[in-house]
């Protein structure tokens, strides 16, 4: 599965509504520290920015969790965690380099972005379009593409060489 | 010398050889969405470019990397991904602002051009010369045959 | 390869033996054990202990889990001897052959043979049975000996249980192996408000008692008591490969090269058992943490089915909850830097006070108590020797730090 949480972090405003709707939806809890997906704010830089659960192949969250309650979903994906077997350590939000996982403080359990089953919420409230859900293939071959364009452009005699 | 991949994309036909046989040489089955080289293609517009990692000085990957799994060899110059320390984040997918880093849809994790450890093999398939391994002094001495040649029929 | 062998059924066998099945889906997986359970979490133990999770919790393996992998685990074994001549495994049960052998024996924990060590009301903690014979004790008053983290853990669960308990530190700090000195006197704080008292400075001498623990002799007070629990540091269970000619180092681990290879070849070990290299330092260390035995469990077993894994090497990642605080100890301490230009920098907030220790422009450790959020990106820069000075060029590049925008939690630390 292939599709993952896009972020453009300059469409950001921080508003914050990402982290309402996902706390509203996954803990029905009008609490945004309850929130998967947070929004640090950089007042000096001017920058907003969304970080969230990467679904890593190989998590790193997996990897020291000390019940071993962390692991991929075979079928989707998705890094998913058994909430009966995790002791609220809180291990994993250390390992973690995305600020993924977040500390549900009311089950006293560590909980982390399931994509809402393939329609998240957070992509759904974004006034600004800064959070998207799609292929990563797609952005990718779009890249390349605009990468090629810009390469064919360049004239027959000069020629494009790489390292 | 130091020999680097020369790509010549006004003589790509967009035969995707170098995909087949890259995925083969790495993967053991032609198949394109596992090739380390990816060629872009307009077939309306006319063109292919055959796209793989420039193996910059100062990547992209590297610096985004949070595990230290994407690194540049001083010596070769080589920058690769060790997929055994690769946690599959792809946050150099998204890095690399030319798309040169893959992302490994079995394994999930990210992948690159390695120019097959010194011999490339798209470079030895290519058919038409759009690719080639040579080294650097050549490329410039036949640039500036190139050169001279122009300024002598202009 | 016909058959790979693994001594020890805790989190770096098991780590081991799942890396191997899935790179490889037929090659014989055996394993054996002393206990007769499938795989539990010893980390867990005191929770299970203080009542906050049931005995099935503790359990991250079911028999099932072995069957439907072909791991074929045989407990209730003792091992006589290995036979590395004729790679063969004697157990107490029978002799087993094998292509590879991979160690993942573990440690156990140190009972200092002083006066009375043997009576009953002596407990160690490491097994499941420990801790259910520790509850079938009752305890009442409790001189818990070692304040690691182990030792902390079993302090909060007994007080959860209603027992006096008295914390006994030889050092003259709490937690000297995970932290300094200042951040170690508030987690004693913390442990003081509940009512636990901590002696440190203090070296248990003695037990005394008639037939059961009635009292033991520390420093120079004498804890009226009936119960003891050691947390007093772990020995590694290497004897048996010593006597088969294997080498061990001088930490007391068992030596192994980059790819955890032991000094024979075909035989490999990991986790507890072994002498580990300090990812920061480089210098021969030993980490006797759950991710690092399953970081090494699984780099042993693929090697030892021909893949060529290099073993980075192991790093401290300490977090617990301390009667509801959470603490966490990242890298090495000050006492480990000993002798190195630390750099200290310090920040207090109503949420959480922190310290990171740093040495030539890198990140050496962190200390937090309270709110471990924003620590992940620490942890990374400092596991991959990201200097402070290159952090700071990202985060000043507009491009770069949108590019790279998970280093920016970090910058509440780095960023005055």
């Amino acid at each position: 599965m292939s599709k993952r949480l896009q972020v453009e972090i300059d469409k950001c405003t921080g508003c914050g509504l990402c982290q309402l709707a996902c706390a509203v939806k996954k803990s029905n809890q009008f609490d945004p520290s309850l929130a998967r997906i947070k929004i640090y704010r950089s007042e000096a830089q001017g920058l907003n920015v969304p970080l969230v659960c990467q679904q890593c192949a190989n998590p790193p969250c997996v990897a020291v969790c000390l019940m071993n309650a962390a692991d991929k979903d075979p079928v989707t994906g998705i890094t998913v965690r058994e909430s009966n077997h995790c002791i609220g350590c809180r291990a994993c939000q250390v390992a973690c380099p995305f600020e993924a996982c977040t500390y549900d403080h009311i089950h006293d359990v560590v909980v982390n972005c399931d994509l809402c089953g393939g329609h998240p919420a957070c992509v759904e409230i974004c006034p600004s379009g800064a959070l998207q859900y799609c292929d990563i293939n797609t952005i990718l071959a779009g890249v390349r593409h605009a990468e090629g364009l810009k390469r064919s452009l360049i004239p027959d005699r000069e020629r494009s060489h790489h390292g | 010398m130091k020999k680097m991949l020369l790509i010549d994309h006004n003589r790509c036909v967009g035969c995707r050889n170098c995909e087949m046989i890259c995925s083969l040489v790495h993967e053991g089955i032609c198949s394109p969405s596992l090739s380390r080289i990816r060629v872009a293609r307009d077939e309306r517009a006319g063109w292919n470019v055959p796209i793989s990692c420039s193996m910059c000085e100062k990547p992209m990957c590297v610096m985004i990397c949070p595990v230290g799994a994407a690194q540049r060899n001083e010596e070769t110059g080589l920058v690769l991904i060790d997929e055994n320390r690769c946690i599959g984040c792809l946050q150099c997918v998204q890095a690399c602002p030319f798309g040169h880093v893959n992302y490994h849809p079995n394994r999930g994790v990210a992948f690159k051009c390695d120019r097959c450890g010194g011999d490339p093999q798209c470079a030895k398939f290519c058919w038409t010369g759009a690719i080639t391994f040579e080294p650097v002094d050549l490329e410039l001495e036949k640039r500036r045959e190139e050169t001279a040649r122009r300024a002598v029929s202009e | 390869m016909a058959s790979i062998l693994i001594i020890g059924n805790g989190a770096a066998g098991n780590s081991a033996a799942d890396a191997i099945r899935r790179a490889d889906p037929d090659v014989s997986i055996i394993m054996v054990a002393r206990e007769e359970l499938p795989e539990y979490s010893a980390c867990a133990l005191p929770d299970y202990l203080s009542g906050w999770i049931s005995r099935e919790q503790l359990f991250v393996k079911q028999w099932r889990d072995y069957r439907q992998s072909n791991i074929s685990m045989l407990g209730g074994r003792d091992v006589v001897r290995i036979d590395t001549g004729q790679k063969r495994l004697v157990t107490n049960r029978e002799e087993i052959r094998y292509d590879r052998l991979i160690l993942a024996t573990g440690s156990r924990p140190i009972i200092p043979p002083v006066p009375g060590h043997d009576l009953s009301g002596n407990f160690a903690v490491k097994t499941v049975a420990d801790i259910e014979a520790i509850m079938v004790h009752r305890p009442k008053r409790v001189v818990v000996v070692g304040s690691g983290n182990i030792g902390i853990e079993m302090a909060e669960a007994l007080h959860k249980q209603d027992c006096r308990v008295i914390l006994v530190e030889m050092m003259d700090q709490i937690l000297p192996r995970l932290f300094d000195r200042e951040p170690a006197d508030r987690i004693l704080e913390i442990l003081a408000a509940q009512g636990i008292e901590v002696l440190t400075g203090a070296r248990l001498v003695a037990v005394n008692g008639r037939n059961s623990v009635e009292e033991a002799v520390a420093g120079e007070r004498v804890l009226a008591c009936d119960t003891i629990v050691w947390a007093a540091g772990m020995r590694q269970n290497v004897d048996f490969a010593r006597d088969a000619g294997i080498q061990t180092g001088e930490l007391g681990g068992i030596k192994v090269d980059a790819f955890l290879q032991t000094s024979c070849s075909g035989i490999y070990a990991c986790g507890d058992c072994i002498e580990s290299i300090d990812m920061l330092t480089g210098r021969p260390a030993l980490s006797l943490l759950w991710p690092n035995a399953k970081r090494q469990g699984a780099v042993a077993g693929l090697n030892s089915i021909g893949h060529q894994v290099a073993y980075e090497g192991a790093v401290s990642l300490v977090v617990e909850e301390i009667f509801g605080v959470p603490v966490a100890s990242l890298g090495l301490t000050a006492q480990a830097l000993i002798g190195e230009p630390v750099r200290l920098l310090e920040g207090e907030s109503h949420e959480r006070y922190w310290r990171l220790l740093l040495v030539d422009d890198q990140i050496m450790g962190m200390q937090v108590i309270g709110e471990t959020s924003g620590l992940g990106a620490v942890m990374a820069m400092m596991k991959n020797r990201i200097s402070v000075s290159d952090f700071h060029k990202i985060v000043s590049d507009p491009d770069l730090v949108r590019t790279a925008s998970w280093y920016l939690p970090a910058s509440q630390f780095l960023i005055p």
